[in-house]
């Protein structure tokens, strides 16, 4: 049986020119002269579905100047399809054989021809798709193996095996090679695998600097009500290239217009305006915008993702705006009570929907590098969704840098503010940079431990408000401000043999009751010595946060962690182990697994389910309050019929991954609350 | 050079005289991945081929591993992609180290068993990081380094712990560049431009071993070569026209290397004071990726 087998936009070709006269640094990069150029593919192949999906390089940062004087580098930088991308014409796994085979071109967007060094000579190595990394087994059990390569060599690593494309001829820019049968030995028995490749070949000017055009935008997908408008940036990454790129919108419905600011940019971005007509009809459009550049060698392309919806009203608010880009949510629905599930289209990633008395749920999508997405269901009373206001995703903070002293190379600090952490190993760098901190007067928290974890010394800065992108200046450990920690004996009760034990110990400060860490170790036995803060340091706000965990194998999991303000001597209670959940796998165009088990009292609070596959991650939560009980049964909805869901952000039917179920006790809601616990238990197995 | 064909490998030392065996010590011991009924996993093995022992069953593909301090670290793509696991080197439970989109490779532990640099392809091509013993704290070594698509790969530490050698692509080919935190940019190691891969960084801190095409020949093989580290010396250690790859410098000064005889991956170790090599394949199958134990 054939079928299609997709090489998802190959690009970014990763290679540099270096312009260079008088290099004397030994040590540093030197001309590439002559050499080989690279571009890195990943691809992940589904034997079952008989699909290969290759993902190119993300596009890459903008080319930063090298510290070596004299020197600059001209990096070409990626973008989807900017540069070279593969194709194929079809794709099979013949289970007799156990070949799995599909036929791959070449295609060359670059504005200079490929395999030669003149620009009309062939050169003799031709094109060559080396593994880098692969093929290798990612599901089922098995042997893997390129079948027919046309050689091996050393490009990255001994013995690489290579498809040799376009032997003997100049690739013209624009052309592509012949299609190629690349073959692999796939057991009956594997049902996916993945392989990293790089493209290496000859190119007429490889000293020069070489011009390229990376085209993307952000957001990449808007959500605009009918009569309304939405805009976008363009964003254009330029290697030596300054000319003007004029954009250009295309695909949009009828009564969608867009507009360019500038329209032919001569800088780095462009605004794109969507006005959507009143009259266009509610639905999902793939509009593409294109760049075209005198130099460029083409057109560039990048697709945008435009929903027309209706106006959101209700009474929970979730923002996503402040998140980066890539962690917004691309698709939001909602479910009230135990209606039907409904797609949310809200604007500026703002999303509003209704949950009544009876609960709801709220589901997501957010998409990743290399075709990754995660699908997250959250399903709570209306008082929890509606507690707090409007429920803000990534709630904004600033970023507060420092540096450590009195770290020697067998040891390592732990840097805490406003619950934002950092660790500095003394290896090269003693600086840190803490992110998302929050406004207002902090107390910082600093901790030093030696390399089995141990704590040694404590430093604590109280009611620190530092500006954004300021600094902390020093932590030095051998100063005046470091003070040694206090220790107690701890018990702990309810051990089982078999399992692996950590300890660690969190320190709770300032008014938000904001969490710092102070170590987190190994440990062995029922009874061991914690360390804290000493009394005289403390504040009578402060609270320890003494936490253990324990691990059987990869399967299990348990958690608990005990608040109170002075460390003094204290035996801790394990919860019970997670019962093992009855896993079945439910009706619908992608994997829908659904879990059923009953959670033990001591994780009343709250409960999860996560499942994933390759580049596809499933997690679906539940509070007591709504589930009301402590029998669970959660499940991916099936959401194939909803507005803009895409079956394939949920793993596919026929893959394989693994599962967690997971339990939370109930929390007093603060951690600031004498002899207040906090556990939590897991349990995997795969699917 | 001499092949002491299977006098030592299998610790089958029938029909050979202790004279004709090499002089050596107690057999070190190594990790490596081993291909064998259908399944990669990672195995330990005395040099001589004896007491071989499985170290991970996962139906995924174990890989790269690296030993310190008694516990094993590995890139193993059981959760689809790669990821950092630790084994104890005498075996048992298996913890997963890192968990994340990007692939994490080809680890390699501090000589103190305390850190891990390995790759992760977050960017969109293998670039070395560095991360805790336990997979916490994850961050990026050569932020500044090369450009964008360059490509690094095979870390390996000096036994001081405070240098890393390392493949880089940054020259536009792969060659080798050590580490010195706080020391500025990565430096050259070899002053060619000849395809240098696969450092192993000898115990002693003398030496580091390495794969190259530097000697010709055509066909992409690869030959076993050291470098002295201070005088920049270098010395070819195999000479035959098959692949000789993946380098491991064992403590007794001895160097562990894959060689590809007919395609098919065979151990094999060598002295580079008597030119003695030595074949140790454990049984059939594909083993590759020798470590040393320490």
């Amino acid at each position: 049986m054939l079928r299609t087998f997709h090489l998802i936009d190959a690009a970014a070709l990763s290679a540099f020119a270096l312009l260079v006269a008088a290099c004397s640094d030994a040590g540093a990069p030197t001309a590439p002269t002559g050499q080989f150029r690279t571009e890195m593919i990943t691809c992940q192949a589904s034997v079952r579905a008989a699909t290969l999906t290759c993902a190119a390089s993300q596009p890459q940062p903008a080319p930063q100047a090298h510290a070596a004087p004299g020197m600059s580098f001209n990096v070409i930088v990626g973008g989807q399809g900017a540069l070279v991308r593969l194709a194929s014409s079809g794709s099979a796994y013949n289970s007799v054989s156990q070949l799995f085979t599909s036929s791959v071109t070449v295609e060359n967007l670059l504005s200079q021809a490929m395999n030669t060094a003149d620009g009309t000579t062939p050169d003799a190595g031709g094109i060559k798709v080396f593994f880098h990394s692969g093929p290798t087994v990612t599901g089922g059990s098995g042997i893997v193996d390129v079948a027919n390569p046309d050689g091996v060599d050393a490009f990255t690593g001994s013995n690489q095996p290579f498809f040799l494309h376009s032997s003997g001829a100049v690739l013209p820019s624009g052309g592509s090679t012949s299609p190629k049968t690349w073959q692999f030995d796939v057991s009956t028995a594997v049902t996916t695998f993945a392989f990293q490749v790089f493209v290496t070949t000859r190119l007429p000017d490889e000293t020069s600097a070489i011009v390229a055009l990376g085209l993307s935008r952000t957001p990449s997908a808007l959500t605009i009500l009918p009569g309304a408008t939405g805009t976008t940036t363009v964003n254009l990454t330029r290697t030596n290239f300054t000319g003007a790129v004029t954009l250009s919108l295309g695909g949009a419905p009828s009564g969608v217009t867009g507009s360019f600011n500038p329209t032919a940019p001569t800088g780095t971005s462009s605004t794109l305006t969507l006005n959507v007509g009143g009259s266009v009809a509610t639905g999902v459009y793939t509009l593409t915008v294109t760049g075209t550049g005198t130099g460029i060698g083409g057109t560039r392309s990048t697709p945008l993702t435009l929903t027309v919806g209706t106006a959101g009203v209700g009474n929970v608010t979730v923002d996503f705006s402040s998140c980066p880009v890539a962690n917004r949510a691309v698709w939001v629905a909602a479910q009230n009570g135990t209606g039907p599930w409904n797609r949310i289209t809200g604007t500026g990633d703002v999303y509003t929907f209704t949950i009544g008395s009876g609960g709801g749920g709220l589901a997501f999508v957010v998409l990743s590098a290399g075709d990754a997405a995660s699908v997250t269901v959250q399903y709570m009373t209306q008082a929890e969704f509606t507690a707090g206001g409007t429920r803000v995703v990534c709630p904004p903070g600033k970023t507060i840098n420092g540096t450590v002293a009195g770290v020697d190379v067998t040891e390592s600090a732990q840097i805490s503010l406003g619950g934002r952490s950092a660790t500095v190993f003394p290896f090269g760098s003693f600086d840190f940079q803490l992110t998302d901190v929050p406004s207002g007067p902090l107390d910082l928290v600093a901790s030093r431990q030696t390399s089995s974890g141990v704590l040694e010394s404590a430093i604590i800065r109280r009611d620190q408000d530092i500006a954004d992108n300021g600094s902390v200046g020093t932590l030095d450990f051998g100063g005046s401000e470091a003070f040694a920690p206090a220790t107690a004996t701890i018990t702990v009760a309810g051990l089982v043999g078999g399992e692996t034990v950590s300890q660690g110990m969190l320190y709770q400060v300032g008014a938000t009751c904001a969490t710092a860490t102070l170590y987190f170790r190994t440990m062995g036995g029922a009874t061991f010595t914690a360390s804290g803060i000493p009394t005289a340091q403390q504040r009578a706000s402060d609270y320890h946060g003494l936490g253990l965990s324990l691990s059987t194998g990869s399967t299990a999991s348990r958690s608990i962690f005990q608040y109170f303000h002075t460390l003094a001597d204290r035996t801790v209670t394990l919860g019970a182990a997670m019962p093992t959940p009855t896993i079945t796998s439910l009706s619908g165009p992608y994997k829908r697994l659904q879990a059923v088990y009953t959670l033990p009292g001591d994780y009343q609070g709250a409960t999860g389910f996560q499942y994933a596959a390759v580049n596809k991650a499933v997690s679906i939560d539940a509070t007591f309050g709504y589930l009301g009980g402590a029998a669970t049964t959660l499940a991916l909805p099936d959401y194939s019929a909803l507005a803009g869901w895409d079956n394939n952000w949920a793993p596919a039917a026929s893959s394989t991954g693994d599962w967690t179920v997971s339990g939370t006790s109930s929390f007093p809601g603060s951690a600031c609350t004498e002899n207040a616990s906090f556990k939590t238990a897991a349990l995997s197995g795969t699917f | 050079m001499k092949l002491v064909t299977l006098c030592v490998a299998l610790g089958l030392g029938l029909g050979c005289s202790s004279s004709e065996a090499p002089k050596v010590a107690p057999p070190p011991a190594i990790v490596f991945d081993w291909l064998r009924n259908g399944n990669r996993d990672i195995y330990r093995a005395a040099l001589d081929g004896k007491d071989t022992v499985r170290l991970t069953s996962d139906p995924g593909d174990d890989q790269h591993p690296t030993e310190r301090a008694g516990t094993v670290v590995f890139t193993s793509y059981r959760d689809g992609n790669g990821e950092l696991y630790a084994v104890p080197a005498t075996g048992g439970a298996e913890r997963r180290l890192t968990s994340s989109a990007a692939n994490e490779t080809q680890p390699a532990l501090s000589p103190d068993g305390r850190l891990i640099a390995y790759l992760n392809d977050e960017s969109g091509v293998p670039k070395l990081w560095l991360c805790a013993a336990d997979g916490t704290n994850p961050r990026a070594l050569t932020a500044r380094f090369g450009f964008p698509g360059s490509i690094e790969a095979s870390p390996s530490w000096a036994p001081s712990g405070d240098r890393l050698v390392f493949v880089s692509t940054a020259n536009g080919h792969a060659g080798l560049f050590i580490l010195t935190p706080g020391a500025g940019a990565p430096v050259g190691l070899l002053a060619d431009s000849s395809t240098a891969v696969e450092p192993s960084w000898s115990p002693d801190g003398t030496l580091v071993a390495f794969a190259s095409t530097r000697a010709g020949g055509g066909g992409g093989a690869t030959n076993i070569y050291t470098v002295n580290v201070a005088t920049h010396e270098i010395r070819q250690q195999t000479y035959g026209s098959v692949t000789d790859g993946q380098p491991a410098v064992l403590p007794d000064g001895r160097i562990v290397y894959v060689s590809w005889v007919g395609g098919t991956p065979e151990l094999r170790w060598l002295d580079p004071a008597t030119q003695a090599v030595v074949q140790v394949s454990p049984g059939p199958g594909a083993a590759q990726h020798p470590a040393s134990i320490y």
